[in-house]
């Protein structure tokens, strides 16, 4: 392979990693690895890892979102009403009568809004930053997932940024 | 040397077909609106080095593809990723004008958060260092004066839908473009000048 190809390959597995900025940015990674797959090695692991990243992003953002709309709308309102629980259909004078249950319950919200606030930065970040080490020449992998996805693929495990860099 | 070259003009007119004749109609437009509105440096360098360029119309069609697909609003970028697939082997210069369209449209999002935030951020100052003189002289002009800034961020995001559509244009007429600062970064990715092979014969 000459040489501008490999530079070519490599600014499309950026973009690819980089597309977590764009609404069904998915969908990028996934047309690469379907049709590159044959053609180059490096586009294969890179688009497939970071389809993986941005699918695994996506699952963690419904179940947030499922997570925030199930406590922001049963579990506080339940929590702080007077609700007699113990005889259904019945009130009490005084709030927070549910217990415990519904009050840690409603813990969760606040668990999923920390989440939100923390972990949507940083999966922003270390997708850009993958994309900038792709495109520095660096074979980059995921902490977790990337040595994973290499193992299914039966890639070496290990030598991620030890000869990729130029 | 005004009607020597308005007479060779007509002369290479009449020994077009028509569609090079629309061709010729259309970049004597492109040259003469460049002049009097003072189009930026870089569509006067597209045009400067056309004539390196031979390029069909089918390049053409899938550059213009590639650039006017950002008006899809973030499956632009799934539109110029097919036509760098598709056109892979077959034209460097479509494939250059692909990756350039992919480049920008990845950084769509990336673009509109630093619009935003810059004219923000400009908004506040201009509201904190003319907040005094308002409430001294006391005129309902100046909120006037202080939500025509609100305007910024609508004019840069229609900004970024201009030169992509500038570049359609142009790729679609045959001109290299290139966008302002991605597109010489891209070539230089590409083919760095460091690595270019120095030949002291």
């Amino acid at each position: 392979m000459n040489e501008r190809q490999e530079r070519e390959d490599r600014l499309v597995a950026g973009i690819s990693h980089a597309s977590l900025m764009v609404p069904l940015g998915f969908l990028v990674p996934i047309i690469i690895w379907l049709t590159q797959r044959e053609r180059s090695e490096f586009l294969r692991f890179q688009a497939l890892q970071a389809l993986a990243y941005q699918l695994l992003g996506l699952l963690v953002k419904f179940v947030i979102a499922g997570c925030y709309m199930v406590s922001i709308f049963l579990i506080i309102p339940l929590s702080l009403s007077a609700v007699d629980f113990s005889r259904p259909g019945t009130f009490t004078d005084e709030p927070f009568s549910g217990g415990i249950v519904p009050m840690l319950f409603s813990a969760i919200f606040i668990v999923v809004m920390a989440l939100f606030f923390i972990g949507g930065p940083v999966y922003l970040i270390l997708g850009i930053v993958a994309a900038a080490r792709v495109l520095k020449g660096h074979d980059y992998r995921y902490p977790i997932l990337g040595n994973w996805i290499a193992t299914w693929l039966d890639l070496p495990p290990g030598q991620a940024e030890a000869d990729g860099a130029e | 040397m005004f009607i020597q070259e308005n007479s060779w003009g007509l002369l290479r007119k009449q020994a077009c077909s028509d569609v090079q004749l629309f061709d010729i109609m259309v970049e004597e437009w492109v040259i003469a609106s460049s002049k009097s509105i003072r189009l930026n440096k870089y569509v006067r360098s597209a045009m400067e080095n056309e004539n390196e360029l031979q390029i069909t119309s089918e390049e053409r069609i899938m550059a213009a593809l590639a650039h006017g697909s950002v008006i899809l609003y973030g499956f632009g970028l799934l539109a110029s990723l097919a036509v760098w697939i598709s056109q892979r082997g077959k034209s460097s210069w479509v494939r250059y004008q692909a990756l350039q369209a992919m480049t920008y449209q990845v950084l769509q999002f990336a673009y509109y958060t630093a619009a935003i935030f810059i004219s923000q951020c400009a908004f506040i100052l201009i509201f904190i260092f003319t907040m005094e003189k308002a409430v001294e002289t006391d005129s309902p002009q100046y909120f006037g004066f202080l939500f025509s800034f609100m305007l910024i961020p609508v004019l840069l995001i229609g900004l970024y839908y201009v030169v992509a559509i500038l570049g359609a244009g142009l790729c679609l007429f045959g001109k290299d473009f290139r966008y302002p600062i991605i597109g010489r970064w891209v070539s230089r990715y590409l083919e760095p000048r460091e690595e270019l092979p120095e030949e002291d014969e």
